[in-house]
């Protein structure tokens, strides 16, 4: 067999190796003395770091994580009963008002598509007819002459001949 | 509920489905592995018993979820070790590391006279003086007993870096404490 390894010495010593595993090194370092002298060392070291050893029991914590614990328990069941029930109130009047927003929108859409854009029925003219200076009366831009449209000269002449 | 035959992954269970009293049952159980790890690894024992109380929060809040993959006890030590090198860290960015700190440990032990309060000291600063990831490779090792394929599980680092860290540290520790020969012996 090989020279034990430094982690499985350490493994060793610490007694986290499988049970077959430490056999077979304890095996070898029965034999070896150059593995036994190592193992040695690492016992020491091992032994010496046992001397830190921590006292727990004046810091005990079960105690007060399960009054945290009760606590926030109760302080959700509280909620459940308490704001449950407006909250939800809540979430229905808001899904009711999308509803409506969305359906309003939703129709303008549609009858926009349905309904085409059709051009004005007249086409209105902005120029002055002449009967207007004839009659003394003062043109107004602002007005839509959609009727009165000035006969055609022109035309009328052709007609005659 | 509080007898001991219920196993820790029962006791999850019972707790996923929201009886709290399952919590103090396992804070009870594993308290002492807990609040030892974050005390060796911080050196205050304020500091261990918030990391303590959080550690066990998260694993109610996570007892719903909770698939056990790895031995609980290991899964557990992953939530304090995680919380231990963030508080380390804090510690780091408000200039205040542990080394600046008064240790509150040597009062507090009971130890049997000034020899093994020195030794007991010594012990302590030689593995305070390892680097971050070897104290707590060799905290989780030597004092909470994992397997360095367990301290792969517990940290996330692969396991030939924990064999290496495992392998330094312990060098380093035997460079160390060979001055304090004469004590042990
Ligand atoms: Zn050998």
């Amino acid at each position: 067999m090989e020279h034990i390894k430094d982690i499985e010495l350490i493994e060793y010593v610490g007694g986290t190796l499988a049970a077959g595993r430490h056999r077979q090194l304890q095996k070898h370092i029965t034999v070896c003395e150059g593995c036994a002298e190592r193992c040695q060392q690492m016992l020491a070291t091992w032994d010496t770091l046992d001397n830190w050893d921590v006292d727990t029991a004046a810091h005990s914590i079960a105690g007060r994580i399960e009054t945290l614990a009760a606590a926030d328990k109760l302080a959700k069941r509280r909620f459940r009963t308490d704001y449950l029930p407006r909250a939800r109130l809540l979430i229905l009047a808001f899904r009711v008002a999308a509803s409506i927003i969305i359906g309003i929108g939703f129709g303008y859409m549609l009858a926009r598509w349905i309904v085409p854009q059709q051009p004005p029925a007249t086409a209105a003219s902005t120029d002055a007819p002449k009967y207007v200076d004839a009659l003394g009366l003062e043109w107004s831009n602002g007005f839509v002459w959609s009727v009165l449209d000035e006969p055609q000269p022109e035309k009328d002449k052709e007609q005659a001949q | 509920m509080s007898s001991e035959t219920v196993g820790d992954k029962e006791l999850m269970a019972t707790l996923g489905v929201g009886d709290v009293t399952a919590l103090g049952e396992l804070a009870r159980r594993h308290q002492d592995r807990i609040l030892s790890l974050a005390y060796r690894f911080l050196g205050r024992w304020d500091l261990a018993e918030d990391i303590g109380q959080e550690t066990f929060l998260r694993a109610w809040k996570a007892a719903r979820h909770y698939t056990p993959k790895a031995k609980f006890t290991t899964w557990l030590s992953s939530i304090a070790i995680n919380l231990c090198v963030d508080e380390q860290r804090r510690l780091m960015r408000s200039a205040r590391p542990w080394q600046n700190l008064e240790p509150d440990s040597q009062v507090e032990w009971d130890c049997n006279g000034a020899e093994k309060r020195e030794l007991v000291g010594i012990v302590q600063t030689a593995i305070m003086e390892l680097s971050e990831r070897q104290r707590l490779a060799v905290i989780l090792h030597r004092y909470n007993g994992l397997s360095h394929s367990e301290i792969s599980e517990a940290t996330g680092w692969s396991k030939s870096a924990v064999e290496s860290l495992l392998v330094r540290a312990y060098a380093n520790l035997r460079n160390k404490l060979d001055k304090i020969k004469d004590f042990a012996e």
